[in-house]
């Protein structure tokens, strides 16, 4: 008797030890999850001190170096469609600056209007950060050989999108949804001649869909928009030059 | 001797019993255990709040900030994850003038666990990404680029896993494919692999081979497309063993998580925390032990 009682007991015994070491080898599951946002806004009173005093030498150096002024503005320059102050500006500035790092003859330049990335520049003095803002992204200043046929289909894209920023030595006129006119250094555009063009590798790259430059012979100048245009303010501080935009008809949308 | 034996026995199954069910009683109590995900994507060098311009975001985001609201998060709830999702640099000059050092540096103080790289790390090359992250104190995930012929060697892993309390939490990463987004000369040799296979792979190893309990795809492919290009949509439906897409890349402002249903019929969570570090996104995952569940099928514990 005491031995099947023995046994029920280390039944029992055995029973729950099974019982046991399975809650404790345990796998877990998810049986529920809320979602929520908190807004990083004014509500939010505290701010961590050792993130500010992380970020506080970066931010010194930083603002000293961005408010440097470059040159002085003397009329607001604003970036519109199909033609602008600040859009011929930086066109013209990436045209000259082309030619004198790849040493070749440009015909024109072209800029992506997304490119551009604030609306106005107001007359005063620029600095360094205005130029930031302007050009945030690490952009390279290309030259592309392209026929004339695939500037044609480009110019009808930059007509579509109602316009992009262009230098001088090109002039576009649309009408409608259709190219009327388009002239580069002057003279009618010619399907089977090869004409050089600077331009943001974005846009060389296929950007936007800018299919046409994509696999033509191109040189790298190795320089960063952004660096092209700081260094080209800098040279007109410092010969004191006053930089006005101007609009010329160059690209004309009826 | 018999009447007695039986006594004996009721009284040590009584004993047993009661210990039994008082132990597992206990257990049910706390059963619960919670997780808090938070997690951002799209920050994009945005260390200060955005300046006071007039613009549409001005005011909002700022790291300092940032760093308040996750410390007081962390007070009140015992296990917090934090993650992100990619795209960490390029935006400021902050990027342009220290190379993405600051941003690093930062995600270090503020105790980011995982992150994945979105195409934007990419933006000064893979010697640059390879120099900011080897300052990193997280762990760095990404499961479906070929990195064997790049810098980045040792220093992305497909997959980690993090412990909180008893739950085993698999994370890995997926990064969008660079090719018209990233200059080739910054892609080098970065090999660009399915999302979708690299992801399911992964998933099933994470779930059944390192018997993680909750598996976390953290994603920089954006939330949907019109087309059929991998987005955490894709991820999600085509899934069997993710639980929840942490994402980014399309700056996406949700009102709540998605709910998707998997392959298998299952729920997959997909949250993302918009961009420039305007909001913290956060998921809180209640988890029960799988064995008790077992034993007592308990449907309506209120959980607060």
């Amino acid at each position: 008797m005491t031995k099947h009682l023995i046994l029920r007991f280390s039944y029992m015994l055995t029973v729950l030890s099974i019982l046991f070491l399975t809650s404790c080898y345990t796998l877990y599951q998810p049986v529920k999850s809320d979602g929520s946002y908190v807004r990083i806004d004014h509500r939010i009173t505290g701010e961590s001190e050792a993130i500010n005093m992380l970020i506080k030498p970066y931010k010194q150096q930083l603002e000293s170096e961005m408010n440097t002024v470059l040159a002085m503005i003397g009329t607001e320059l604003n970036r519109q469609k199909p033609e602008s102050t600040l859009g011929n500006l930086v066109a013209d500035i990436l045209l000259v600056k082309a030619a004198e790092i790849s040493g070749k003859k440009v015909d024109f330049a072209i800029q992506n209007y997304g490119g551009l990335r604030i609306g106005q520049i107001p007359a005063g003095p620029i600095t360094k950060g205005k130029v930031f803002e302007l050009m945030p992204f690490e952009n390279y200043l290309m030259v592309v050989e392209v026929p004339g046929s695939d500037l044609v289909q480009f110019a009808k894209k930059m007509i579509e999108y109602g316009g992009w920023p262009v230098s001088e030595g090109i002039k576009i006129t649309g009408k409608g949804q259709e190219l009327d006119g388009l002239e580069i250094g002057g003279q009618p555009i010619i399907a089977d001649k090869i004409y050089t063009v600077a331009m943001p590798d974005y846009i060389a790259d296929g950007g936007d869909n800018c299919i046409y430059f994509v696999g033509k012979p191109r040189i790298n100048t190795g320089e960063l928009i952004r660096d092209v245009l700081v260094k080209w303010f800098e040279d007109q501080g410092k010969s004191g030059d006053i930089i006005r935009g101007k609009l010329d008809g160059r690209f004309i949308l009826n | 001797m018999r009447k007695r034996s039986l006594i004996n026995l009721g009284v040590i199954l009584s004993l047993i019993l009661t210990t039994a069910v008082y132990s597992l009683g206990q257990t049910v109590q706390d059963k619960y255990i919670k997780i808090t995900i938070l997690h951002t994507n799209d920050t994009h060098s945005r260390i200060e709040p955005f300046p006071m311009d007039g613009s549409r975001n001005q005011g909002l985001g700022g790291v300092a900030k940032r760093a308040e609201v996750i410390r007081n998060i962390r007070e009140e709830n015992e296990h917090v994850l934090l993650l992100d999702a990619g795209d960490y640099f390029q935006g400021t000059p902050y990027f342009n003038f220290y190379s993405g050092e600051l941003e690093i540096m930062l995600m270090n103080e503020l105790g980011y666990e995982v992150a994945t790289i979105g195409n934007h790390e990419f933006d000064l090359g893979l010697d640059n990404l390879a120099r900011q992250l080897g300052k990193a104190k997280f762990q760095i995930v990404n499961a479906n680029y070929g990195i064997e012929d790049t810098p980045l060697e040792g220093i992305l892993k497909p997959y980690t896993i993090i412990r909180k309390g008893p739950i085993r939490i698999g994370v890995f990463g997926l990064g969008v494919e660079m090719r018209g987004l990233v200059p080739e000369k910054f892609i080098g040799n970065t090999i660009y692999n399915d999302p979708v296979l690299a992801a399911n792979e992964t998933a099933a190893y994470l779930k059944n081979e390192e018997k993680c309990d909750y598996v976390i795809c953290l994603s920089h492919l954006g939330l949907e497309y019109d087309d059929a290009t991998a987005s955490d949509l894709v991820i999600a439906k085509n899934s069997q063993n993710i639980d929840l897409v942490i994402g980014g890349h399309t700056h996406s402002f949700l009102n709540e998580p998605i709910r998707v249903m998997n392959a298998i019929g299952k729920e997959v969570l997909i949250n993302h925390a918009g961009w420039g570090g305007i909001i913290l996104g956060r998921i809180d995952v209640f988890f029960e032990p799988k064995t008790l569940n077992k034993w007592f099928k308990s449907e309506n514990i209120k959980i607060d």
